[in-house]
């Protein structure tokens, strides 16, 4: 299934009780403010971003929406590795290939 | 319904029938500080009203929403625990409670006033099954 | 494939609704269709009418607008939500005695009933919160 996350992983904890519920097969979309939760903070190691990275690593696949980092400044180079950028098109392909979809916001 | 399956809702899905398809609700906000604890039950009550397969998942902030007895009339609010009451009567009996949530708010079995409470991994399959998910 | 939309959020005081209208858009593009777009909670206010905006800032309800005239899209907006919010069409607000309306036509004012059936009729929903 698709998740999408439109709060920052910084003021809420939409992203948190998301990654805590997610399975391998799942994919999780940052949109919005979500996309603070896709920036690469190391060395500081945040909850958030070690979950991802052990999450990836299962299987799970995570995804930043391009128009809102961009809106927010945010260059691909700052996102974490396990994260890839998709556009408009991209979403809608996700959320056509999930078998259904949970909004955490 | 004892606890959600995986394959449940796959096997009647060739049919146009509203009870042979399954929709979840996700509620994830506590009451009386927005309306989606609200809204979001007034939508699972018509889910039930039309005859669909509905279940509903209290999660994260959503599980306030079962603390009872809630007195909203000093917020001259309608009672949300009340409403939830309600769900039984229009067919709504698979009410998911999340474990992992009450434990964080410190509370049990004993506080909350309806739902089965499910471990993490029935609410994993449980949302892993569902082919229609309205988020509240 | 088809899909349905709920949104929650009114125009700008969130993203969630801007954010819908763009995968409306790109799903469109993509060759695939809109079932219905289901307004409720908050996303009842991307019906007003009266929204007015300057002349270089984008009309979300306008857009929304010209995007269901564009592709006849089935836009609902829930009766309820809406009425509370102070939302209503010519026919509600003469039922309920109100000074004036301010619905937009695009949009059909109906229940939950159509939510439900939107759920049920789509190959996939999604939810703008």
């Amino acid at each position: 299934m698709l998740h999408t996350v439109n709060k920052s992983a910084f003021d809420n904890s939409a992203l948190g009780d998301c990654l805590a519920v997610v399975s391998p097969n799942d994919a999780v979309l940052l949109i919005e403010n979500g996309v603070y939760g896709a920036l690469d903070n190391s060395p500081s190691e945040l909850a958030h971003i070690k979950n991802i990275k052990q999450l990836s690593a299962s299987g799970t696949r995570f995804y930043v929406l391009q128009a809102d980092c961009e809106a927010r400044g945010l260059a691909e180079s700052a996102l974490l590795p396990a994260v890839t950028v998709v556009d408009d098109a991209g979403f809608v392909a996700l959320a056509a290939e999930a078998s259904a979809i949970q909004s955490w916001y | 319904m004892d606890k959600p399956s995986t394959n449940e809702s796959t096997e009647n899905e060739s049919t146009d029938k509203p009870e042979d398809k399954d929709i979840l609700l996700v509620f994830r906000h506590a009451p009386y500080g927005n309306a989606l604890a609200r809204e979001g039950l007034e939508a699972a009550l018509a889910c039930g009203a039309m005859g669909a397969k509905t279940s509903v998942l209290y999660i994260n902030e959503g599980v306030w929403q079962l603390l009872e007895p809630q007195n909203s009339s000093a917020i001259d609010c309608k009672n949300q625990a009340a409403m939830a009451s309600a769900l039984p009567l229009y067919d709504v009996d698979a009410i998911w409670v999340d474990e992992d949530s009450l434990k964080q708010r410190n509370l049990t079995g004993a506080d909350i006033n309806a739902g089965k409470i499910i471990n993490h991994t029935h609410v994993q399959t449980l949302l892993a099954s569902s082919k229609r998910i309205l988020s509240f | 494939m088809n899909f349905a939309l709920l949104i929650l959020g009114p125009p700008y005081s969130t993203q969630a609704s801007a954010s819908a209208l763009r995968f409306a858009r790109a799903a469109l593009s993509g060759g695939h269709g809109i079932y219905r777009l289901f307004f409720y909670h908050d996303g009842v206010h991307n019906a007003s009418a009266l929204v007015s905006t300057t002349q270089d800032e984008n009309n979300l309800p306008q857009q929304w607008s010209e995007l269901i005239e564009q592709h006849q899209l089935d836009s609902v907006v829930c009766i309820a939500a809406a009425t509370r919010r102070g939302v209503l069409n010519e026919q509600e607000a003469q039922r309920l005695g109100k000074a004036g309306s301010n619905l937009s036509a695009d949009h059909e004012v109906s229940g939950l009933g159509q939510l439900v059936d939107a759920s049920l009729s789509a190959d996939r929903m999604i939810t703008f919160g």
